[in-house]
C-alpha cells in the first residue's frame, strides 16, 4: 500500500512511452480529428444543469475551471493565476489571468466569473451538482476586472478541490441568459475546443479554439493541434471495440475482457489509472432486517472473499477495496487494509451464530423459523452483475440465500432513497474525500446518497469537522477516524476498485492521461 | 378472410402418414420432443450444477470435462444450456397460454355477442395492436419491474390481439352460415353451437398461431434480456446468456454460440412444425395470419 | 371504395384516443418519480417538490391527460424532462433516421423475400426449395442483437467491407437494414412461396394455360397479382414489427433513432417524451394499416364489399 497516485501516473506514462515508442520527437502536425465514443448521451451540455457523467468529461475540453490539478495531483493555476484564503477560511480571493476570451469573443472578466458562479447557485437554475460544488457561499464579488472574491458562511475544506471539477467551469453567463434552454445545446466556455454541432443520438462535434492560450501547466500554452473532436454516441460497447479496431475511433475506454487482447496486439498506446472512487461495494440498509444487527454485517464482511471477485469479475484489473475511500483519493488512510475485516469463514460463522442464525434444513441459516434470505438491488452493469453472482455463490456456502434484482439506474436510485432495499451494489467516482459526507451524513438520508439510511450523531460530527477543518494534517486525521468508524459499523462491504484502461491509436501522438481520469488532448496530433 | 366450417378432424393415422412424407417436419417434431425430454431430465443430464462457480475454470474452451466450455464466471455452459431448455419452454408455453387464453376468449365473446360489446373489445384490440410488441413489453416491464415472470406477462399481453382477431373471425363466419342459422331456429342452444361448431374451427388457426407465437416470444424475451429487463442473473435463460456473452464474442466464442444455437434450433423447429400443422389442418388458412 | 375508406378512417380517432389513454395510464402507474430521477442524486426533497409543481406532476391524472391531448392536437407534445427540449423537436431529430432504416428494411425484406419465395415456388427442384426455405428460416430464428453483432464482426471488421461508426450514406445503412429485414424477409419468402403454389393450382390458371398463354405471362400477370394479397397483409404487419425491431438494431449499430430514445424515455420515466414517441409511432402504425387495407381493397375487389 501507500502507492501515491503521482508515482503510479508517472510510471504508467513512462512505461507506455517506452513500450510503444509513441512519444514522438517530431513536430506535431496540425489538422485532423480525434474520435471518441460514449455509451451514454449527455442530457445537456450545460455543466450547471447536467446530471450525466459524460457531460463532465466533455466539459474538460469545452471549458476551464479557476483552478486545476497538475499531473502530480497538485493544485495549479488555470483561469486563476493565483489565489489566497483568509485565516478563518471564509474568504477566498482569486486573481484572474489576462487575455482570456470566451468562445464567442467576450472577454473573461471578474464580473463574468461572478455571473457564472451566481448562475450555478441560483435557485432558478436548479443545478443538480454544480451548485453544491461551491459549498456554503454567502457572496461572490467582482473587485475590479481581475479579482474575484468568494465569501463562505463557514469554512469549507473541499472548496478548492471542488473548483477543479469540470462542472465548476466558467461559462458565459450572458450567452446562457440569451440562449436560455438552448444554452444546453450550444454551450459557451473558454476551453481548448469550442462547440460546433450536436446531432442527437449520433455525435457531438467540437472544433479547435484558435484563440486558446491559457492551458494549465500540464499542456502546451497554445491551441490544440487537431482540428476537430468528435464524440460518437454508441450504446453498444462491443461495437465500440470493433470500431476502434477498425480504426474508426481514436481513443477507446477498454472493457476488461478486451484489455489483454488489445494489449497483445502491440500497436496501441495504453494508459491505465486506478479509478478515483470505489468501483463496487455492497451497502446494507441498516433499517431493514436482517442488517439491523451489526454482527450480521460484520459477518458478511468476513464471509465474502474479495480477491476471487476481483479475479473473476474484473480479470484482476484493479485492486481489492477495504474501506470507503480508494488509495487514489487524498485522505485515504493506508492502514485501512490491515484494519478492515479479513476473509475469515470461521469468524463469519461464529458471528452469525451469535446473532441467532443457526443452520436449518438444507444447510440454510434460520432464525425463529425464518430463513436468511435477502435481495440485492443492482444496476445492469456487466461487472456488477458478474460480481453479484460470485457473492451469491459465496454466501450460499454459508447458508445465506441472496437474490439479485437489477433496475435501470434512475429507478434504482429512487428505490434506494426510499429505503426499499435490504442491500445494494453501488460504486462511485469523485475527486475528494468529501464524498464521505454525501454517503454517510444523516442529512442525506432519503434525499441524497445515504442509501444505508444510517443516522449517527457521532459520525455526523466527525464528517462536519472534516469539512470545516482548515489544517490538512488535522483533516487527514479526521478522515482516518471516519474511515475506521465506518468500517467498525460495517455499513459497507467494499469490494474492488477497477483500473481504467484507455487505448489510443498509433496514429495519434501526444495524448496524455490526467490523474483525474480524462485524456488530455491539447498536445495531441494525428499522424 | 373466410374459413370453412370444420371438416371432421383428420384421424391420427392420416396425420402420421402426412408427417412421414415431410421429413423436415418430422425432424422438427422429433427435435422439439427431444428438447422437452432434455428439459424434463435436466437434473439427470446436466454434468455440473448450472449455478456452481468454478474459479479455476473461467472462460475455458470446449473440452471433455466441459463440452460446451465455461463462461466468464467459471460455470459449465452445457449444464446451463440444458437447464435453459426448461426456461425457454416455459417462456414459450406461458406467453402463448396467456395470449391464447385471453385472446380467444375475447374473440369468442366479441364475435358471439356482437354489437357494442364487439365494438368495444375490438377497439381495445386495435389499441393494443398499435403498440410495437417490444415497446409494449418494455412499458409493462417498466411498470412491474424487471424479472422473467414479468417479461413473460408482458410478451403474453402483447400477443393477445392476434388470437382475438382470429377467434372473432372464425366465430363470425361460423355463426352466419345457413346451417347454424337453421340450427338456432330449431332451438339448438348457443353453448352447444359454440362447443360443437365454433371451437373446432378455431383450433386449427390457433394451433398454427401458437407454434409461431412461441418462437416469437423466445426472440422478444431475448431482446428484453439484451436491454437488461428480462430474466435476472444467475438464471440460465438463453437470451440472457447470449446477452452476457456480447463482451466476449472475440475472446470466447463458445459463450455465445451454444445458447444462440439453442434459441435458433428451438425457434426453427417451432416454425417448421407450425408450417406443417398449417398444411395439415387447412391449407386455405395459410392466409389467415 | 369511398365508403370503405371513410369507414376505415372513422376508426382512427377512437383508436388513437385509446392509445394515448393507455400510454398515459401505463407510464403514470409505474413507480419512480421522474422529478427525483431528473434532479439526480444530489437533490433535496424541497427541490424535487418544486420541480414536480413546475412540471405539473402534482395535478390530478385526469387534468394531466386532458392537457396532454389538448396540446398534442396543436402539435405541442410537451417538453422532455431529461433534456428540456420540446418533445416534438426530439422526435423530429430522430424520426427521419428511423423511417429511413425501416423503409430500407421493408425494401430489402420485400425484394429478398418475394424473390426467394417466387424462386422456391417456381423452380421445380425440391433441393432449391429446401435450400431457400432453410436460409429464410435461419434469418427468422436469430435474435437481432446477435445477428447484428455477427454481421459487424464479419463484414465490418474481418472483411472490412463496410463501416461501423458512420451513420450517413447508403454504405452505413446496409448492415442495419439487412439485420432488421432478415426475419421479415423470411416470413415474406414463405408466404410468397405458399401463395404462389396455391394460386398455381387454381382453376383459372389451368384455364389460362389451356388457352395457350405463354407460361411466363401466366405467372407474372395472374399468379403474382393474386398471390400478392396475403403478402400485402404481411408487409403491413411486418412494417410494424420492423419499427419495433429498430429499437435493438439502432442500439447495436449506434444509429440515432426513435427506438433507442423510446427505451431511454420509458426507463427514465420521461413521461412527455415517452408519450410523444408512442403516440407518433402508433399514429404511423395506424396509417400503415389503413394503407395496407386500402391496398388490399385495390387488389381484391371482393374485400371492398364485405
Amino acid at each position: 500500500m501507500g502507492r501515491t497516485l503521482a508515482r503510479l501516473a508517472l510510471t504508467v506514462l513512462a512505461a507506455a512511452a517506452l513500450a510503444s515508442g509513441a512519444v514522438s520527437q517530431a513536430q506535431p502536425r496540425p489538422g485532423g480529428e480525434i474520435v471518441l465514443a460514449s455509451t451514454e448521451e449527455p442530457d445537456t451540455l450545460d455543466p450547471q444543469r447536467t446530471s450525466t457523467a459524460v457531460t463532465g468529461l466533455l466539459m474538460r475540453y469545452l471549458g476551464d475551471t479557476l483552478v486545476a490539478k497538475d499531473l502530480a495531483g497538485q493544485y495549479t493555476p488555470a483561469l486563476a493565476r493565483s489565489w489566497s484564503v483568509s485565516r478563518d477560511g471564509l474568504v477566498w480571493t482569486f486573481q484572474l489571468r489576462e487575455g482570456v476570451r470566451f468562445h464567442d469573443g467576450a472577454p473573461l472578466t471578474a464580473a463574468a466569473v461572478k455571473a457564472s458562479i451566481d448562475r450555478a447557485l441560483a435557485p432558478e437554475t436548479k443545478s443538480p451538482i454544480a451548485g453544491a460544488l461551491f459549498g456554503p457561499v454567502s457572496l461572490v464579488q467582482a473587485v475590479g476586472d481581475r479579482t474575484v472574491v468568494i465569501r463562505l458562511k463557514e469554512p469549507f475544506a473541499p472548496f478548492l478541490d471542488n473548483l477543479t471539477d469540470p462542472r465548476a467551469m466558467v461559462i458565459d453567463a450572458q450567452a446562457a441568459q440569451q440562449l436560455r434552454e438552448q444554452f444546453g445545446r450550444k454551450p459557451v466556455g473558454t476551453g481548448p475546443f469550442r462547440f460546433q454541432e450536436w446531432r442527437s443520438a449520433d455525435r457531438i462535434v467540437f472544433a479547435r479554439n484558435p484563440e486558446y492560450r491559457w492551458a494549465p501547466a500540464y499542456a502546451h500554452a497554445g491551441p490544440p493541434y487537431v482540428e476537430r473532436l468528435v464524440v460518437r454516441i454508441m450504446p453498444e460497447s462491443a461495437a465500440q471495440v470493433a470500431a476502434f479496431e477498425r480504426g474508426e475511433l481514436s481513443v477507446l475506454s477498454v472493457p476488461p475482457p478486451d484489455v489483454k487482447r488489445l494489449q497483445a496486439a502491440g500497436k496501441y498506446t495504453f494508459f491505465s489509472f486506478l479509478r478515483k472512487g470505489v468501483g463496487l461495494f455492497l451497502e446494507f440498509n441498516v433499517t431493514r432486517e436482517p442488517f439491523t444487527d451489526l454482527r450480521v454485517r460484520r459477518a458478511l464482511n468476513h464471509a465474502i472473499e474479495k480477491q476471487s471477485i476481483l479475479q473473476i469479475a474484473l480479470e484482476g484489473l484493479g485492486e481489492v477495496a477495504y474501506g470507503p475511500l480508494p488509495p487514489s483519493i487524498w485522505g485515504y488512510w493506508a492502514g485501512i487494509a490491515g484494519y478492515a475485516p479479513r476473509y475469515d469463514p470461521a469468524r463469519a460463522k461464529a458471528l452469525l451464530a451469535e446473532a441467532g442464525w443457526r443452520p436449518g434444513p438444507g444447510g440454510l441459516l434460520q432464525k425463529d423459523g425464518k430463513p436468511f434470505q435477502f435481495t440485492l438491488y443492482t444496476a445492469p452493469i456487466d461487472t456488477w452483475l458478474r460480481s453479484a453472482q460470485i457473492v451469491q455463490a459465496q454466501l450460499r456456502a454459508f447458508g445465506i440465500q441472496m437474490g439479485i434484482q437489477s433496475f435501470e439506474f434512475g429507478t434504482l436510485l429512487a428505490k434506494l432513497r426510499a429505503g426499499e432495499h435490504q442491500a445494494e451494489f453501488m460504486g462511485y467516482t469523485y475527486t475528494s474525500p468529501d464524498i464521505l459526507y454525501l454517503w454517510f451524513h444523516s442529512a442525506n438520508v432519503g434525499t441524497g446518497l445515504a442509501f444505508s439510511h444510517y443516522k449517527d450523531p457521532v459520525l455526523d460530527r466527525l464528517i462536519v469537522a472534516s469539512r470545516t477543518e482548515t489544517s490538512p494534517k488535522r483533516r487527514l486525521e479526521l478522515y482516518r477516524d471516519i474511515q475506521k468508524y465506518i468500517v467498525d459499523r460495517a455499513l459497507w462491504v467494499p469490494l474492488w476498485i477497477n483500473t481504467n484502461y484507455v487505448a489510443v491509436q498509433p496514429t495519434v501522438v501526444g495524448a496524455k492521461i490526467h490523474p483525474d481520469g480524462f485524456v488530455i488532448l491539447n498536445d495531441a496530433s494525428v499522424r | 378472410m373466410l374459413a370453412e366450417i370444420a371438416r371432421p378432424r383428420p384421424p391420427a393415422a392420416f396425420a402420421w402418414r402426412r408427417l412421414r412424407r415431410r421429413p423436415v417436419a418430422a425432424l422438427s417434431a422429433l427435435v422439439l420432443a427431444g428438447l422437452v425430454v432434455v428439459a424434463a431430465a435436466a437434473p439427470v443430464l446436466a454434468p455440473h450444477d448450472p449455478y456452481a462457480l468454478i474459479p479455476a475454470s473461467v472462460l475455458r474452451p470446449p473440452s471433455p470435462r466441459f463440452p460446451f466450455g465455461t463462461d466468464d464466471l467459471g460455470r459449465d455452459i452445457l449444464s446451463r444450456v440444458i437447464y435453459g431448455t426448461r426456461i425457454s419452454l416455459e417462456i414459450g408455453l406461458v406467453t402463448v397460454t396467456i395470449a391464447l387464453g385471453a385472446g380467444t376468449t375475447i374473440g369468442l365473446v366479441a364475435g358471439y355477442y356482437g354489437g357494442p360489446v364487439d365494438a368495444l373489445l375490438m377497439a381495445s384490440m386495435e389499441v393494443l395492436l398499435a403498440f410495437p410488441q417490444i415497446l409494449l413489453a418494455l412499458a409493462v416491464v417498466a411498470m412491474l419491474g424487471p424479472s422473467l415472470a414479468n417479461a413473460m406477462i408482458a410478451v403474453g399481453i402483447s400477443g393477445v390481439p392476434v388470437y382475438a382477431r382470429t377467434a372473432r373471425g372464425v366465430t363470425l363466419s361460423v355463426l352466419t352460415t345457413d346451417y347454424i342459422q337453421a340450427a338456432r331456429a330449431l332451438g339448438a342452444s348457443d353453448g352447444r353451437i359454440l362447443v360443437r361448431h365454433v371451437v373446432p374451427n378455431i383450433l386449427a388457426p390457433i394451433v398454427v398461431l401458437a407454434t409461431a407465437g412461441m418462437g416469437i416470444s423466445l426472440l422478444v424475451a431475448a431482446g428484453l434480456s439484451y436491454l437488461g429487463l428480462g430474466a435476472q442473473p444467475p438464471l440460465p435463460e438463453w437470451g440472457a446468456m447470449l446477452s452476457a456473452a456480447r463482451a466476449y464474442l472475440r475472446s470466447a466464442w463458445w459463450m455465445a454460440t451454444f445458447p444462440g444455437l439453442g434459441i435458433m434450433v428451438m425457434v426453427l423447429c417451432l416454425n417448421l412444425l407450425g408450417d406443417w400443422l398449417r398444411d395439415l389442418l387447412d391449407p386455405r388458412l395459410r392466409t389467415a395470419l | 371504395m369511398g365508403q370503405f375508406l371513410i369507414r376505415r378512417l372513422a376508426l382512427l380517432v377512437p383508436t388513437l384516443g385509446g392509445v394515448t389513454l393507455a400510454v398515459f395510464l401505463m407510464l403514470h402507474l409505474t413507480p419512480g418519480d421522474p422529478a427525483q430521477i431528473m434532479l439526480g442524486e444530489f437533490a433535496s426533497g424541497a427541490e424535487v417538490q418544486r420541480l414536480r409543481r413546475e412540471l405539473g406532476l402534482d395535478q390530478p391524472l385526469l387534468v394531466q391527460y386532458v392537457r396532454f391531448v389538448g396540446r398534442a392536437l396543436h402539435g405541442d407534445l410537451g417538453v422532455s424532462i431529461r433534456s428540456r427540449r420540446p418533445v416534438a423537436r426530439e422526435i423530429a431529430d430522430r424520426l427521419p433516421a428511423t423511417v429511413t432504416l425501416t423503409a430500407s428494411a421493408v425494401a430489402v425484406a420485400v425484394a429478398a423475400g418475394v424473390t426467394l419465395g417466387t424462386l422456391a415456388a417456381v423452380v421445380r427442384s425440391p433441393l432449391v426449395d429446401s435450400l431457400v426455405m432453410a436460409v429464410a428460416l435461419v434469418g427468422l430464428s436469430m435474435p437481432t442483437f446477435w445477428s447484428g453483432l455477427l454481421l459487424i464482426l464479419v463484414f465490418a471488421l474481418s472483411l472490412r467491407w463496410l463501416p461501423i461508426t458512420e451513420t450517413a450514406g447508403v454504405r452505413a445503412l446496409i448492415l442495419p437494414a439487412v439485420t432488421l429485414a432478415a426475419p421479415a424477409a423470411a416470413v415474406l419468402a414463405r408466404i410468397t412461396r405458399s401463395s404462389i403454389l396455391e394460386v398455381l393450382q387454381q382453376n383459372f390458371v389451368q384455364t389460362a394455360r389451356a388457352k395457350g398463354l405463354v407460361e411466363r405471362r401466366v405467372v407474372v400477370v395472374h399468379v403474382l397479382r393474386n398471390a400478392l394479397v396475403p403478402v400485402l397483409t404481411i408487409v403491413g404487419l411486418q412494417a410494424g414489427g420492423l419499427l419495433a425491431g429498430a429499437v435493438i438494431v439502432e442500439s447495436v449499430f449506434a444509429r440515432p433513432g426513435l427506438g433507442r430514445l423510446a427505451v431511454t424515455a420509458i426507463l427514465a420515466r420521461d413521461f412527455p417524451l415517452a408519450q410523444g414517441i408512442v403516440l407518433v409511432v402508433a399514429v404511423m402504425y395506424v396509417f400503415v394499416n389503413v394503407a395496407v387495407d386500402v391496398g388490399y381493397g385495390l387488389l381484391d375487389p371482393r374485400i371492398r364489399y364485405r
